[in-house]
């Protein structure tokens, strides 16, 4: 039992890592892609493109939102630690 | 050999040479702390495990996996890796992430190891080579990863020997790092990481993208790859693209930073 959770807890470090929301994103960008494909709702010489721009901006949505929250909660949380102290 | 075997060596050897430094810093802390026996037995169990999944892998993909699902499932895996790293990297270029330091890593690899308690069986402390075996298998698959997404990628575009050349770039970074590991006796600190990081981030996305709407094509009606406009040369304007997305960033990044601290300053002011 130990062994199969710590592989489990390795494939998640593996593929998942630190933050879940890229994982989150690529997975619900790639199966809207599959359905958008499938429904032929945009012709399949423009896919590739709209596809691929899909992927990098919301990428860039995702990095952009999860740096600017991490990092305001860590600096939220520092400034509220010095205020106890002082 | 040819420039396209050149090429894929050289990002091979650049993306598994990260992983094998990291690996090397928590082989060295378990080394020096819990004993080399150990260090190595744990390095060795986990090179054969690596080893043996390569091998099983490989041959199952290459021969019972479709080519386009093949593809979406490798660019899948890449652009889920290069992206983590291209946001580590982002992130640390805007001063929002400490930039990794294996000097540090090491020194608190070697705290942990120091204070862990003792339990040998047959001559091996169980720590030290859980430690080794995981950090060794987890770098490692990283790397196994690599070298089979390159390796068949390459295939698949019709490089001859693609998975020699792939593994060929992956030995040579393990080498180099043991040699560079062995003369210096300490981590690797002057390995420019960060950077490295970022360029294998921004590739690893590169290839992630054009491979994954590549293989989305399996769920088409017709069943078969997309292709993109220009082919090969898209690979250009996608990695333009991840540059200009990943420095965008950084500045709006660094920015919000700057905002956030100056708000603060602005409230302490007030309340004192």
């Amino acid at each position: 039992m130990k062994l199969i959770i710590g592989f489990f807890g390795l494939l998640y470090d593996l593929v998942i890592g630190d933050c879940w929301q890229i994982a989150a994103e690529t997975a619900a960008i790639l199966l809207a892609g599959i359905g958008l494909l499938r429904i032929g709702a945009i012709p399949v010489a423009d896919f590739s493109v709209a596809l691929g721009a899909a992927i990098m901006l919301a990428a860039a949505l995702v990095i952009y939102l999860e740096g600017r929250i991490s990092h305001a909660r860590k600096t939220l949380r520092a400034a509220g630690d010095s205020d106890r102290h002082a | 050999m040819n420039a396209d075997a050149i090429g894929l060596m050289s990002t091979v050897f650049l993306a598994s040479g990260v992983e094998f430094v990291e690996a090397f810093t928590i082989v060295l802390a378990m080394g020096v702390a819990r004993g080399w026996r150990t260090a190595l037995t744990g390095t060795v169990v986990a090179l054969l495990v690596l080893g043996l999944l390569t091998l099983t892998l490989g041959v199952t993909l290459k021969n019972y996996v479709n080519a386009s699902l093949l593809q979406f499932i490798i660019g899948t895996l890449l652009l889920v890796f290069g992206l983590q790293w291209l946001r580590k990297a982002v992130l640390r270029s805007a001063g929002l992430k400490s930039m990794h330091d294996e000097e540090q890593i090491f020194a608190e690899e070697l705290a942990l190891a120091e204070a862990a308690g003792h339990r040998q069986r047959w001559g091996i402390d169980g720590f030290g080579f859980v430690v080794s075996f995981k950090g060794v298998l987890l770098e490692g698959l990283e790397v196994v990863f690599i070298v089979i997404t390159f390796g068949l990628g390459a295939a698949h575009r019709g490089m001859p020997d693609a998975m020699w050349n792939a593994s060929m770039g992956a030995l040579v970074a393990a080498a180099a790092v043991v040699v560079a590991g062995v003369l210096v006796r300490k981590p690797l600190a002057m390995v420019p990481e960060n950077l490295m990081k970022y360029v294998v981030g921004l590739l690893l996305s590169t290839f992630g993208v054009f491979w994954v709407v590549e293989g989305i094509g399996f769920f088409s009606p017709a069943g078969s790859s997309l292709e993109w406009p220009g082919e090969l040369s898209s690979l250009g304007a996608i990695l333009i693209g991840w540059v200009v997305i990943s420095r965008i960033l950084i500045i709006a990044l660094r920015r919000f930073d700057r905002k956030l601290t100056h708000s603060l300053q602005g409230f302490e002011a007030e309340a004192s």
